[in-house]
């Protein structure tokens, strides 16, 4: 798991161990007989086609560099010229990608070769990858449970090797929960750092493109092509190229973790995960790793913080998806009025039209300042808590998930615990901090957070971890 | 019909969000928030791109036009507006 994937695959390439015509092939194969139902459409013609050019570069005595040759899978949530882009909706059953999301090109331009576009919850709507027209996505460990949300598809590409890396959205933690649910590493970069252009909007003020891979180099790699300021989206910054190379294997002792007392204490905490989670922190202490524990916000403050701003907004974002221009309309009706309503009701899903109406709630007359208002206000205070808490540590450590995966089938019965299980990661959302969902010997990964920023010393520390222990 | 399936030009009879309620309550409940050293803006007003025109890419065009969910030899279709 420590190796990178991404080069031991380019060297296998180099020295003509295997053709990239091979390799993609295998992934095509893999991906079609794969009973996960981890992706929505699988992109055989326009993968060969690309593989059959780094074959003639490499025929032609050229080396592979970059992601040259490298499959890959993309969430279907990103608009990929010329495929389908369902967001795992009825209304976009059909809609054909005008362009290509700028994470993704990139990523293309450093020769990396999309596979499949990858099954996912409804507009990003869900913890658990069942709300989607083409069925829940299976966890890559054990059929019967989910594989987590809203980037399942993705995470489980990864954990059975279908894909090398993949690319995944995350809102409020659906990267970081699917990487715990199937035991993959799992980047929510710094809010800015990866251009959300082309990413269908769920809520702007914190959707996040990162990547899930098998080791932290390929995450660190992928990133590095991703990220940069882009003249589409307003919101990016700049940001250096992490040295992959130099990653030490050492834990450097001195480092300051934090530990939330409201995370590890909250009575909703699996005790399997609280005890190996405990002894982690152990062993980090044991390494002269120094440990404080911190106050904070309680996780039924922070879900409610973060639910409110994300139905407000997701509200407003998908108020574009009427079927006037694009997806399936509702054909034939008395007025207008009939048009949207239908379009809208037969377009979006139970758990989409929730949040949809939720967040119309929250921005109308009488809710707006009381609760909408309120929950920005709340989340200034988050901020500034996680502004205070770094002037003193490094790093906050923290489980994914209080639960183990659910069984597919329960979760969807009950959303108010759905939500509520996101309470570990949505307060990482809220104050755009950029956090890892490393595989260590946890249940459901640890998350490592760290300032504004600082992505690349979250990758270095989680490496050190990997290597150490 | 509902005021909130109309605002959200949804109609969803079956939609429940009665559960979602109950973060009203908590965040209404929530006190003493400390906001000192909070960034004031995610998004800010100097990071602006160049105002330089772009011409859409044929292909893109032609997708676009693909996409419209009603068409009429060259002519789009939308429902229709006045009675």
């Amino acid at each position: 798991m420590s190796q990178s994937t991404i080069q031991d695959i380019q060297n296998k390439l180099n020295n003509r161990e295997i053709t990239c015509v091979q390799l993609v092939q295998e992934k095509i194969e893999a991906l079609n007989a794969s009973t996960k139902n981890a992706n929505n459409t699988i992109l055989a013609e326009q993968a060969l086609k690309k593989a059959k050019y780094y074959d003639k570069k490499l025929a032609a005595g050229e080396k592979l560099t970059g992601l040259e040759g490298i499959p890959f899978g993309v969430k279907d949530v990103y608009l990929l010229k010329g495929t389908i882009s369902t967001a795992s909706s009825n209304i976009l059953k059909n809609y054909k990608s005008p362009y290509t999301a700028t994470a993704i090109q990139k990523l293309i331009d450093a020769g990396a070769i999309p596979v499949c576009k990858e099954n996912c919850d409804q507009f990003g709507h869900g913890s658990t990858n069942e709300n989607s027209i083409f069925g829940a996505t299976k966890n890559a460990h054990d059929d019967s449970k989910v594989a987590g949300g809203s980037s399942g598809g993705s995470a489980v590409n990864v954990a059975q090797g279908n894909t090398i890396f993949s690319v995944g959205g995350d809102t409020g933690g659906s990267i970081r929960q699917p990487a715990g649910y199937n035991k993959v590493f799992g980047l929510k970069p710094t809010y800015g750092r990866v251009s959300r252009y082309g990413l269908m909007a769920y809520t702007s003020s914190s959707d996040c493109v990162g990547p899930f891979a098998n080791s932290v180099k390929d995450i660190a790699t992928t990133l590095n092509v991703m990220s940069g300021k882009d003249g589409k989206d307003q919101t990016t910054v700049v940001s250096n190229a992490i040295d992959v190379d130099s990653f030490s294997t050492e834990i450097k002792p001195g480092t300051k973790i934090g530990v939330y007392k409201s995370f590890i204490e909250h009575p909703s905490l699996e005790p399997s995960i609280k005890a190996s989670f405990n002894t982690l922190i152990e062993q980090l202490q044991s390494k002269g790793i120094e440990v404080s524990e911190l106050d904070f916000f309680d996780g039924d403050t922070l879900t409610a913080t973060y639910y409110i701003i994300a139905l407000a907004e997701t509200a407003s974002n998908l108020s574009r998806i009427d079927g006037i221009a694009y997806g399936n309309r509702a054909m034939d009706k008395d007025n207008l009025a009939s048009t949207y309503l239908d379009t809208r009701g037969e377009g979006f899903s139970e758990e989409t039209k929730r949040r949809i109406i939720a967040g119309n709630q929250v921005l109308s007359v009488g809710y707006s300042d009381e609760i909408y208002k309120k929950a920005l206000l709340v989340r200034k205070g988050i901020e500034a808590k996680f502004a205070k808490d770094f002037e003193e540590i490094d790093f906050i450590l923290s489980p994914t998930s209080p639960l183990l995966p659910p069984t597919i089938g329960e979760s969807m019965k009950d959303p108010l615990a759905m939500y509520l299980s996101d309470m570990y990661t949505v307060g990482f959302s809220l104050g755009g901090l950029p956090t890892l969902s490393a595989p260590f010997n946890v249940p459901n990964n640890v998350q490592i957070t760290a300032a504004k920023g600082k992505d690349e010393e979250i990758l270095r520390f989680a490496y050190a971890i990997e290597q150490s222990l | 019909m509902d005021k909130l399936q109309q605002l959200s030009n949804i109609r969803a009879d079956e939609v429940n969000i009665s559960k979602i309620t109950d973060f009203f309550e908590t965040i209404k409940n929530v006190k003493d928030i400390d906001t000192e050293g909070a960034e004031d803006h995610i998004v800010k007003s100097d990071n602006l791109r160049e105002d330089v025109v772009h011409n859409c890419d044929p292909e893109e065009k032609a997708l676009i036009m693909e996409n419209f969910p009603a068409q009429q030899g060259t002519y789009l279709v939308v429902p229709k507006v006045i009675q």
